[in-house]
């Protein structure tokens, strides 16, 4: 019982990564190598005081990295994924992907 | 957590990837722009000669790829998203050296013809490895599989032909990436 437990993907999961925000950026960050800070927002549909309070969270975890300069004059603010960002990322799909198939295996009749 | 919650949240994230994936699958700009160099090569070797294709080719594949370059930067300054440059220039670099090694070496004969088709396919099978393009790794194999036909058989007109297969393959690929490019960007 409590080696099934232990196996369940649900521990597996990363509680700074799992939420749907900080998922998001990590999901665009491992297709690409840089996004800006306005396509991050755009793209997950956020208010930039929610992404920057997530972005922080993610820093200090060291999963993503801020690059402040400017382009044509203006202020860019581009994040990048680090490598450890990018294998806890990998490492929370497959713990949801797992508990997904799990549960559609024990719903089925 | 609810599984329906896991069903949401990766249906969710795996749409952020995907729409991030085909904004930096863009590629009809040097599709359109190289495959157009090698139609217009095509006269060039039929009616001048082979250092006038070879001038040709020396001067516009740099231009080429100088422009793809800033056509890339204009789109993440546009976009405020971005691939990592440095394999994709690293390929260009091996196509072109590759190619102007094996044309200048070849000196007019099936290695100047073939070898430089060679190279261009082996580079746009990275560019598909890269880009995860079904479309361009199939281009990549016409070229390859044209380049070896070329140079076992040996036909008449042999470069026309293969830059004809490479021109119009090229400019096809790039005239669907550019509607789906469309569709992405819109």
């Amino acid at each position: 019982m409590a080696e099934e437990e232990a196996s369940h993907p649900a521990v597996e999961l990363d509680e700074t990564v799992h939420q749907r925000v900080r998922l998001g950026v990590l999901a665009i960050l491992v297709e690409a190598d840089r996004a800006n800070f306005t396509y991050l927002r755009d793209t997950l549909g956020v208010t930039d005081g929610n992404l920057s309070a997530h972005l922080n969270v993610l820093v200090n975890a060291g999963y993503v990295q801020l690059d402040k300069r400017f382009v044509e004059g203006r202020p860019r603010t581009w994040v990048r994924a680090t490598a450890k960002g990018r294998s806890t990322f990998r490492a929370e799909v497959d713990a949801l992907d797992r508990l997904v198939t799990r549960y559609r295996a024990s719903a089925q009749p | 957590m609810e599984t329906s919650d896991a069903d949401r949240l990766l249906g969710a994230t795996r749409a952020a990837g995907r729409r991030t994936r085909s904004l930096l699958a863009a590629n009809s700009f040097p599709m359109i722009l190289f495959g157009l160099l090698a139609l217009a090569s095509a006269p060039v070797a039929e009616v001048w000669s082979w250092p006038a294709t070879a001038v040709l080719w020396l001067v516009g594949a740099p231009l080429c790829a100088v422009a793809t370059g800033l056509w890339y930067r204009s789109r993440e300054l546009e976009h405020g998203v971005a691939a990592n440059a440095w394999p994709f220039i690293a390929t260009a670099v091996f196509i072109l050296v590759g190619a102007t090694a094996l044309g200048m070496a070849g000196r007019g004969g099936a290695v100047s013809y073939a070898g430089p088709l060679f190279v261009i396919g082996l580079g746009y099978l990275v560019f598909a490895r890269l880009e995860r393009s079904v479309s361009v790794a199939g281009l990549a194999a016409c070229v390859l599989v044209g380049a070896i036909a070329l140079a076992l058989l040996r036909p008449s007109h042999a470069y026309t032909i293969g830059v004809v297969i490479f021109g119009v393959g090229s400019v096809l690929l790039g005239l669907v990436s550019l509607v789906r490019e469309r569709h992405v960007d819109g």
